[in-house]
């Protein structure tokens, strides 16, 4: 029931992507493979699969890898859904749908583990669930700032024919820093309550290794930032270029995590 | 008049003139009425529309009793106060039908110089109400102006010529808009008077914009300028205090020099504190330094810039053109045979007035043969002549009637004609 309610989302998802890079290089129509109507539906599909998934085990879905990429998965799908309230939001979207799309068969193709009895409270969930609407915050930061940086290489080198797809460069800074904003909070919230319970722990896990050093050092990189940014005036292209080089960074660490460890914090 | 001008178009446009000799003929909103009042009360012309922008200076007219085509051409060359003689030839006069088509293709944007623009509805609209103001509108123009306006918008309901067609001074407000959004709380200094920059400076104004700053080389033209705009004028040599206050900045001097270096604008990044800056040089020869666009934070555009980007989806736009040609040839057959339609509808009246009037006047002719009658056959008398005149004029009206609904305007206009020489005859 769950891979089947993922791969339902995963076509929602690459289905009108699929469309919309067939309409650019071939002459077809692609009315249908608007976002605004496939997105929703893949929303749906996750929400499922994680409804399954946590029917069938005794742990929150979110505390297994395969869980816990499904839930950023639908995080970032709602975060878009909540941005295309601005206009030209749909190359955001295409650019977010990929990073899902990617979340969605990392996956799939995560053999299905279970839980370690410490994984079990609800004050984990908390703490996962805080840190995965910073990761999904600065998902959104991501792709803003790639339209940010795409934006601005157009007028600076005059190729002004498709400026007019993008938001103004205001409003693609204006929303990174948002994102951004959120995402760090998040990230700070839910990190400084992984310490806590690391440090109440009598084992202590969860103190050191990849995930707890890459997290901090993201964490410290996006600081550095919205730092820069409120004393600095270091705003637009300085902004957008700490959004990508910290996603990647984020990109990276996830990926160890779930496919070289085995789990957030090692199997 | 000339009995075969019931309606004349005379100007000079972009495709006729430069910006120089345009200039000269160009007339400022608060003359218009006065100018057609003046037309009106010397006889040239009876009503008209007189409109004037930066790519056109056209009179829409119904000639009076001491105007024709050539004497309105004359006097469109005089505008600037002498006869400028190197202008009559570069002003075209278009009459009846010719001048209605003129005016359909102008209010559907087939003559702009970036076709399909939406400016030209608004311009011709205002032109219209300043007719009015001046009291030069009559029925004709009416008629005219009221189809025009359909016809534009049928144009531009029905093809594609309006997608993406902007003119330069929405071009200019589109970049800024590229980059600092919405223009509420955002101010620009507009350096020169130059047409191109008060076209971009009206324009952003028009979209929200909250402070324009204006500088000059000459400090009463740039009061006059800040005045208009509402905003606040300085010398030209302050420009360079102003630039780390400013989010936007058009230049359009005929200064032939660079106004603003690199050097220049480096030092006001600092105190931006990142805040973008968006220069637009309207000017040729340039103002602005064009590697200013170098630096972080500045965006620098120039008239090609804008005119690149106000001629997007120019293909589409001309493939458009052509089915709105088609619509306006149409439609200017219609209208030209239902307002030639109407008008007769009107002399008919006039006729019949006529006829009332001579009727009456022999009726008093024979007042006091009649007041010897008694009442009743006096009574009959005048229910007889009336009979008369009514029968006599009916089968004429008939056919007059008959061939406007066909549109047979020419031998309408010629029973008419035969009627007014009659009527002055006898007058």
């Amino acid at each position: 029931m769950s891979t089947a309610a993922t791969i339902f989302a995963l076509s929602c998802l690459v289905l009108p992507i699929l469309g919309r890079w067939l309409a650019r290089f071939r002459d077809v129509r692609a009315d249908w493979a608007s976002l605004s109507i496939w997105a929703p539906l893949g929303m749906a599909g996750l929400l499922v699969s994680l409804l399954a998934m946590g029917s069938s085990s005794s742990v929150w879905p979110m505390v297994t890898v395969q869980g816990g990429l499904q839930t950023l998965a639908l995080l970032v799908c709602g975060g878009w859904i909540v941005l295309s309230r601005s206009e030209r939001m749909e190359a955001a979207g295409t650019i977010l749908m990929s990073i899902v799309g990617l979340l969605i068969v990392t996956s799939l193709l995560d053999p299905v583990r279970t839980a370690s009895a410490g994984s079990l409270g609800l004050f984990i969930s908390i703490h996962l669930g805080l840190i995965f609407v910073g990761l999904g915050s600065f998902a959104l930061s991501f792709a803003l700032s790639v339209l940010y940086l795409t934006q601005r290489n157009r007028l600076k080198s005059k190729r002004l024919q498709d400026i007019r797809d993008l938001p103004s460069l205001d409003t693609l800074d204006r929303l990174n820093a948002r994102t951004q904003g959120i995402g760090f909070v998040a990230l700070t919230v839910g990190v400084a309550m992984g310490f806590f319970m690391a440090l109440g722990s009598s084992s202590g896990r969860g103190l050191s290794g990849l995930t707890f050093w890459g997290t901090v050092s993201v964490w410290g990189w996006y600081a550095i930032g919205l730092q820069s940014r409120l004393m600095g005036g270091w705003s637009g292209r300085s902004a957008a270029v700490f959004g990508v080089v910290g996603f990647c960074a984020l990109g990276a660490i996830i990926g160890l995590a779930a496919v070289w460890q085995g789990g957030w914090h090692g199997a | 008049m000339a009995p075969d001008e019931r309606l004349v178009a005379v100007g000079i446009s972009h495709h006729t003139a430069n910006v120089e000799d345009r200039e000269r003929v160009a007339v400022a909103p608060e003359r218009v009425p006065v100018i057609l009042d003046q037309m009106c009360a010397e006889g040239f012309i009876s009503e008209g529309v007189l409109l004037s922008t930066c790519n056109r200076t056209e009179l829409y007219t119904v000639p009076g009793r001491n105007g024709s085509a050539d004497r309105l051409a004359r006097l469109l060359a005089e505008t600037g106060g002498v006869l400028d003689r190197s202008l009559v030839d570069k002003i075209y006069t278009k009459r009846d039908e010719a001048a209605l088509h003129h005016i359909f293709r102008v209010a559907s944007s087939l003559d702009s110089l970036v076709i399909g623009e939406p400016q030209i509805v608004g311009q011709l609209k205002s032109a219209f109400r300043l007719a009015q103001t001046g009291n030069a509108a009559g029925p004709m123009m009416h008629r005219v102006m009221d189809r025009a306006m359909s016809v534009s918008k049928r144009v531009r309901t029905e093809t594609d010529i309006s997608r993406e067609a902007v003119s330069v001074g929405r071009a200019g407000v589109e970049l800024v808009r590229q980059v600092v959004g919405d223009l509420k709380g955002r101010s620009a200094l507009l350096i020169g008077a130059g047409q191109h920059g008060k076209v971009v400076a009206r324009a952003l104004l028009d979209f929200g914009l909250d402070e324009l700053v204006v500088a000059n080389r000459t400090f009463e033209r740039a009061a006059d300028l800040a005045n208009l705009y509402n905003g606040s004028a300085i010398p030209l040599q302050e420009v360079d205090r102003y630039l780390h206050r400013v989010d936007i900045v058009v230049s359009s001097t005929g200064a032939g020099r660079l106004l603003l270096t690199r050097g220049d604008v480096s030092p006001a990044l600092t105190k931006r504190r990142g805040r973008p800056l968006v220069m637009i040089d309207l000017a040729v020869p340039r103002n602005i330094d064009p590697s200013v666009n170098d630096l972080r934070g500045v965006y620098r555009f120039d008239i090609d810039d804008l005119a690149q980007f106000a001629g997007r989806g120019k293909q589409s736009r001309l493939d458009a053109a052509e089915v709105a040609e088609r619509i306006v040839e149409q439609a200017t057959e219609r209208h030209w045979k239902q307002i030639m339609g109407e008008q007769v509808s009107q002399e008919l009246g006039r006729i019949v007035k006529g006829a009332e009037h001579i009727r009456l006047g022999e009726m008093a002719r024979i007042e006091a043969l009649l007041s010897t009658l008694p009442p009743e056959q006096s009574v009959a008398v005048d229910a007889m002549t009336r009979a008369i005149v009514k029968k006599l004029l009916h089968q004429p009206l008939h056919q007059l009637r008959a061939w406007a609904e066909d549109g047979n305007i020419e031998q309408a206009q010629a029973l008419f004609t035969a009627f007014g020489r009659e009527d002055e005859e006898d007058a």
